[in-house]
């Protein structure tokens, strides 16, 4: 009898450990939740509940949602904003509340997007509704991002919900400017002009645009009269440097894309291999706050040369009208 | 010095000329987000997706032009048109569908390429334009099975150290129980 009673007492305790692990490391619902996902083929998720005890009880932030439905685009070039709503139970009552909340939403490896003044709309009894608007920049990356929110109460009780997540679109883009470029003083038979302003291309998606992946198809500039004269896209080079040795010019040494490689039906990669120790012409526009404006951040600055302006060349319009407009491509791939 | 003269002002003339202007070569092409740029097809099965352009700096709509530049044997747009007009501060939707060959075989891979480029305006000057590609690969066969959470995947639950308690502790029980059942069996 004694040792069946012992029996008893070794399973009872056993169970009871085993109960509170569950408890302690709030397993037991996930261990749940990963059977269920095992028979239905569903994605379980797990949620994080920081709690922060102080004086009373702790809130608890309940129907975390989003606006958004799909896939969210961010504004190109902009910032766009996402409506996050939820609501907040606190049993000491809706007036232990604080009325102000915080949201942000969150990617690893990311800056956080916070609003640190989230809105009380409705407060009925014990549960009070909040609502707030945060923003995403054109750059932030693309993928499945969290929204976190967190409310505290005036004992200092914390209350925080993750539940909710949605995924940013991929987004490609650039901006081609400035709107005009000129070259100083073109005479027949004058060598290596650079154009006054150098091409800039900023970036106004999130992804990364590496190197090898802008491109450009140069055409003739053909005579609009006669259109047998023409600047040649051959005497054109096209670089990412510039210096006053004139290396935006130097097809020579590869330090800039002689531009007589193109067809005018083909792109060909502005990049390249300097010979010996000059300079490689490596262009690429990673995804950035590219308003910086340094050349580097989100942006890439192209110097287009002429190596040489025909001595045949009488005076007339010379453009794209004939032949294709030139074009610049950016590849944005995995 | 007269001949020197002429020369100057035609080089003056033609460097008035030559003016690059580079218009409308600003626009964005928004995708569906594809974990590693990698869509997930059975064969036989199809999936619409739905891109979304726009010209964040147009004062006028903006003419683009979309053309599926590599795997238009497995994708094809759905619109009845492959010109498109950015409104200002707007947005233009190009709907396309993709579809696995029913015959494919698990594990092939298609490579994708959207393009879309600036329709070149008609008329003079140095007109620059530019154009976008998005690439991804379309792959025959089932999605790899999603990741828990990005905090916790499954494999850091499998090593969660309080697993290995409870099933020790399990274990315990299942050996005293039994010892205990034995000893008393004997004393019978």
């Amino acid at each position: 009898m004694g040792e069946k009673r012992l029996i008893y007492i070794i399973l009872a305790v056993g169970l009871f450990v085993i109960f509170m692990s569950f408890l302690v490391t709030a397993g037991f619902s996930d261990w749940l939740n990963n059977i269920r996902s095992k028979i239905t083929g569903e994605a379980t998720s797990f949620v994080d509940f920081n709690i922060t005890v102080g004086a009373g009880n702790v809130p608890q932030i309940i129907n975390l949602t989003k606006d958004q439905v799909g896939s969210f685009t961010v504004t190109e070039n902009g910032m766009s904003n996402i409506t996050i709503n939820f609501s907040v139970v606190d049993a000491d009552g809706i007036s232990n509340l604080n009325t102000l909340a915080n949201v942000s939403l969150q990617k690893t490896g990311e800056s956080r997007r916070t609003n640190t003044t989230c809105q009380q709309v409705v407060a009925v009894g014990n549960n009070a509704n909040y609502t707030c608007q945060v923003d995403l920049w054109f750059f932030d990356d693309d993928g499945a991002w969290t929204v976190n929110a967190t409310i505290s109460d005036v004992s200092g009780n914390k209350a925080e919900n993750s539940t909710t997540t949605f995924t940013v679109a991929t987004q490609t883009g650039f901006i081609l400017g400035p709107g005009n470029l000129s070259f100083s003083t073109l005479s027949p038979g004058a060598k290596n002009q650079t154009a006054s302003t150098a091409l800039t291309l900023n970036n106004t998606g999130n992804q990364d645009i590496p190197d090898g992946n802008i491109e450009i198809n140069a055409t003739t500039l053909a005579g609009e009269s006669n259109s047998v004269l023409g600047l040649h896209s051959g005497n054109f080079t096209i670089s990412n440097t510039t210096t006053a040795g004139k290396i935006q010019c130097d097809g020579g040494n590869n330090t800039a894309v002689v531009l007589s490689k193109v067809s005018g039906k083909s792109f060909i990669d502005i990049n390249q291999t300097g010979v010996g120790t000059f300079a490689n012409v490596t262009t690429n526009m990673s995804r950035g706050n590219h308003s910086i404006n340094n050349g580097i951040i989100g942006q890439e600055q192209l110097y287009l040369c002429i190596t040489l302006v025909g001595p045949e060349l009488t005076q007339q319009s010379y453009s794209t009208s004939l032949n294709k407009p030139w074009t610049i491509q950016a590849t944005s791939a995995a | 010095m007269a001949n020197k003269s002429i020369t100057q002002m035609l080089g003056i003339f033609i460097g008035i000329l030559i003016i690059l202007s580079a218009v409308a070569s600003a626009f964005s092409i928004s995708a569906p987000y594809m974990e590693n740029r990698k869509l997930y097809l059975s064969p036989g099965e199809s999936e619409e997706l739905e891109f979304v352009l726009q010209n964040a700096f147009a004062t006028e709509p903006t003419e683009v032009g979309v053309k599926i530049e590599e795997g238009s044997e497995i994708m094809q747009i759905i619109d009845p048109k492959s010109t498109y007009t950015i409104p200002v501060s707007g947005r233009a939707s190009v709907n396309t569908q993709v579809t696995a060959p029913p015959n494919a075989k698990i594990g092939d891979i298609y490579k994708i390429r959207v393009s879309v480029g600036t329709v070149p305006a008609e008329g003079g000057a140095f007109t620059f334009g530019s154009s976008i590609n998005h690439d991804f690969e379309v792959v025959v066969g089932e999605k790899p099975k999603t990741q828990i959470t990005g905090e916790q995947s499954k494999g850091e639950i499998a090593s969660n150290p309080s697993l290995y308690l409870i099933v020790g502790i399990i274990i315990v029980i299942l050996v005293i129980f039994f010892a205990l059942r034995k000893r008393k069996t004997k004393k019978r």
